[in-house]
């Protein structure tokens, strides 16, 4: 079974010699973990930001010992680890490499294990751990003692030979087979998948516009139109967010709606192959009347604050010495109206009148607006496929395989074995067939 | 308010019950002659196993979600897996070695949920939208159970290189199954200071002769690869769980958020370590080696993302 890392050229074939390295195991252990801790560089740097960021965050300085610096980052992409041309040809060869050890190593030793083959000579018993010598017993007691235990026994004059779990056996193959076929579906997704993200005030239609991934024979389908009926959130009584609904209908090429539904977090719609998920909010402007004249909208400026809570800010009156601004830190419909100094003046209700620099202004509603992720993916069916494989092999291959030969020589009887996972029960097992075939 | 003292009665006990399982334990392993430590320090076990079963419930009842939403509460259903997962392998194995290296662990984390965390942080607050799923509950006890059983399998693979500090070992019972290793150094002392504690009965019947059993590293080292290969598995499920929920709440079924990427990690390095089984140049101690990895690696994955306070797996901690 062991195969030496060979790393002198002593075939010319340079692909026989790549083959062999690939199927190696000590090669594929060194690959599972320089995997690993390459996976962990994007984990301590800041991934997809701009560079203007790392410019400033890894500065360049004159200490030697510097490596961490942005010119080395961008060199070596550890701005964007997952997708730089080392990191998946890393995967590639992963993938090789699972592939030819399971066509190279797995299958044949699973066509040895379907050899069976008995053993004469108690000699050959010596080099099993806990195998035993029973006294006082019979050849067709030992046998029923195997079956009692589940074993598959098979007899040949005074040898017995008998295997149980096969299964944890095969199960290896196909969890190498489900991860090869993991990757295939996600790198379908990544070059046949789309994905684009829309700001929609409630009310409006939307596009396909704003692709933000797309792969080389993606799809996009431009005739595919659709309308924000109503967005609004719904709050806990302590006023943390409980949930964004959007209300969404799918529209044909006149307009028609084809479809209607309420999305929200962990509720996508689903709609020919695209799923449209609720994933940001925005609230654009407050709408607002004057001395019962116009309707104003007002446009908000959202602004982090220190504290990482989101404010939206808009301006009310513009004159110098009489500037307003109205604040708004949610949906629940209250507003602060701040003077130029920057000083509370006065909270507001929004759907109420108030007078303000002597003028009545009434605060009709704000308008907010959806942010949604509309997805294709058609790897994720083969995805979803391969994680059912993959959990089912898995947890197969958690079953030992066990061997257990038994012979009979000089009214001897010899019973040892072997089993590739659960050596501590197997052993146990040995002893508890030993004395229950002796003990009738 | 009553349900609150409950809980924290219940949570005090379990800590407090889990110091006394730890210190009968260690006694029971100084002084193997004393008889019936080991079932007092699984009764107690067992007892703190119910009180934090009640805790977690009384949590679930009152506040109606799966109780698994912040640090507090994952971290006493961390400690009520790792007691679940040592009585469970302390029953099929009869060891009492799992016991003084799993009770500590599952104190030391009962003591930072109860004592150091604030109460604020010890309060349930309402879910956030994207944890409003059944998913949850899924997805998280299973991580959870994953990361118990993981940690334990990697104790026992530490305790196994504390105690063959110093020494050549060649094992058996490799994952080939060949079985034909012998042992090069056969370490006598420590078999006779522990032998009687691996609790698989010993005694030769007299009809028997001439068996060759494995020692008492064999059995610890044979303990870890099982319980590992048991966590595996489990693993695997919790990070399809979380893919398939992923890519319902976020629009993607990985996303390399620094959680997901740990996980990843702690998956490869123990796929590394149960394909290192079954090579012979990595026989002895070096599987022990990468399954001692895994240990910090399960914690870095489970504690050190989260307080990195990136990514999208930050929930239940201080904003």
């Amino acid at each position: 079974m062991k195969r030496q890392l060979n790393l002198r050229f002593n075939r010319k074939d340079i692909r026989w010699y790549l083959l062999r390295l690939f199927s190696n195991l000590q090669f594929s252990i060194i690959l599972l973990l320089l995997i690993a801790i390459f996976s962990t560089i994007g984990t301590v740097i800041e991934q997809n930001k701009e560079s203007s960021f790392y410019q400033t965050q890894y500065t360049l300085s004159n200490e030697y010992y510097n490596i961490l610096n942005w010119k080395n980052i961008e060199l070596f992409g550890f701005n964007h680890v997952y997708t730089t041309w080392w990191f998946l040809s890393l995967l590639f060869i992963f993938s090789l490499s699972l592939f030819t050890c399971s066509i190279s190593r797995q299958i044949p030793s699973l066509q040895n294990a379907r050899r069976w083959h008995f053993y004469k000579n108690p000699n050959q018993f010596k080099k099993f751990t806990g195998s035993q010598e029973i006294k006082t017993t019979q050849l067709n007691l030992l046998a029923s003692c195997l079956q009692n235990y589940n074993y598959h026994i098979f007899q040949q004059g005074k040898s017995i030979y008998g295997y149980k779990g096969l299964l944890g056996r095969l199960a290896p193959i196909f969890v190498h087979g489900s991860i090869i076929l993991l990757l295939t579906g996600s790198v379908l997704g990544l070059v046949s998948g789309f994905s684009a993200q829309e700001m929609v005030p409630s009310g409006e239609l939307f596009r396909l516009q704003n692709i933000i991934s797309s792969g080389k024979f993606s799809y996009i389908p431009q005739e595919f139109s659709a309308r924000v009926n109503d967005f609004n959130i719904e709050y806990n009584p302590n006023k943390s967010i409980s949930q964004f609904f959007s209300d969404i209908s799918i529209l044909n090429s006149e307009g028609k709606e084809l479809k209607r539904s309420t999305i929200y977090v962990n509720k996508p719609l689903e709609f020919h192959g695209l799923t449209i998920y609720q994933t940001d909010w925005d609230i654009i402007a407050i709408r607002v009347r004057i001395n019962n004249g116009n309707i104003l909208q007002i446009p908000l400026k959202s602004v982090l604050l220190p504290n990482n809570n989101k404010i939206w800010i808009g301006v009310l009156f513009q004159e110098k010495e009489s500037q307003l601004s109205v604040v708004l830190s949610d949906l629940q419909g209250q507003a602060t109206i701040y003077n130029k100094n920057g000083k509370n003046i006065l909270s507001i209700n929004i759907g109420e009148k108030y007078i303000i620099n002597n003028s009545t202004i009434t605060f009709l509603n704000t308008i907010a607006s959806t942010g949604l992720q509309i997805k294709n993916d058609p790897g994720i069916p083969i995805v979803y496929a391969s994680f059912f494989f993959l959990i089912t092999s898995i947890s197969v291959s958690y079953i030992s395989y066990s061997q257990i030969w038994i012979v009979e020589k000089n009214r001897h009887f010899y019973i040892g074995g072997v089993t590739n996972r659960a050596q501590l029960m197997f052993e146990e097992e040995l002893l508890k067939i030993s004395k229950m075939s002796s003990s009738i | 308010m009553n349900l609150e003292i409950m809980q924290n009665s219940l949570v005090n006990f379990a800590f407090g019950g889990l110091l006394i399982a730890m210190l009968v334990y260690w006694i029971s392993l100084a002084f193997p002659g004393i008889g019936g430590l080991n079932r007092l320090a699984t009764l107690i076990t067992l007892l703190v196993n119910i009180a934090l079963t009640l805790t977690l419930s009384s949590r679930w009842f009152a506040n109606g979600y799966f109780p698994l939403s912040n640090l507090y509460e994952s971290l006493l259903f961390l400690a009520w897996g790792l007691t679940f997962v040592h009585l469970f392998i302390e029953n099929k194995t009869k060891s009492r070695l799992i016991g003084a290296t799993a009770i500590p662990v599952a104190m030391f984390v009962t003591a930072f949920a109860s004592l150091a965390l604030p109460l604020e942080m010890q309060k349930a607050s309402p879910l956030v939208p994207a944890l409003k799923s059944n998913w949850l509950m899924m997805h998280v006890s299973i991580m959870m159970l994953s990361y118990a059983i993981l940690i334990l399998g990697s104790l026992l693979s530490i305790l196994f290189l504390i105690i063959t500090k110093g020494k050549d070992i060649n094992l058996k019972g490799s994952s080939i199954g060949t079985g034909s290793y012998k042992v090069k150094n056969t370490d006598a002392k420590s078999t006779l200071i522990f032998s009687s504690q691996v609790g698989i009965v010993q005694e030769q019947s007299n009809m028997l002769i001439n068996s060759t059993r494995m020692n008492l590293l064999e059995s610890i080292d044979n303990l870890s690869y099982r319980t590992i290969g048991l966590g595996f598995p489990l693993l695997t499920i919790g990070i399809i769980a979380g893919a398939v929920w992923a890519n319902e709440a976020w629009g993607s079924y990985w996303s390399w958020d620094p959680k997901e990427t740990w996980a990843l990690i702690t998956w490869l390095i123990f796929a590394a370590y149960l394909h290192s089984r079954i090579t012979k140049s990595w026989q002895g101690k070096k599987p022990a080696i990468l399954a001692s990895l895994g240990f910090l690696v399960v914690w870095i994955c489970y504690l050190g993302v989260n307080f990195l306070g990136k990514g999208l797996h930050s929930y239940g901690w201080l904003a």
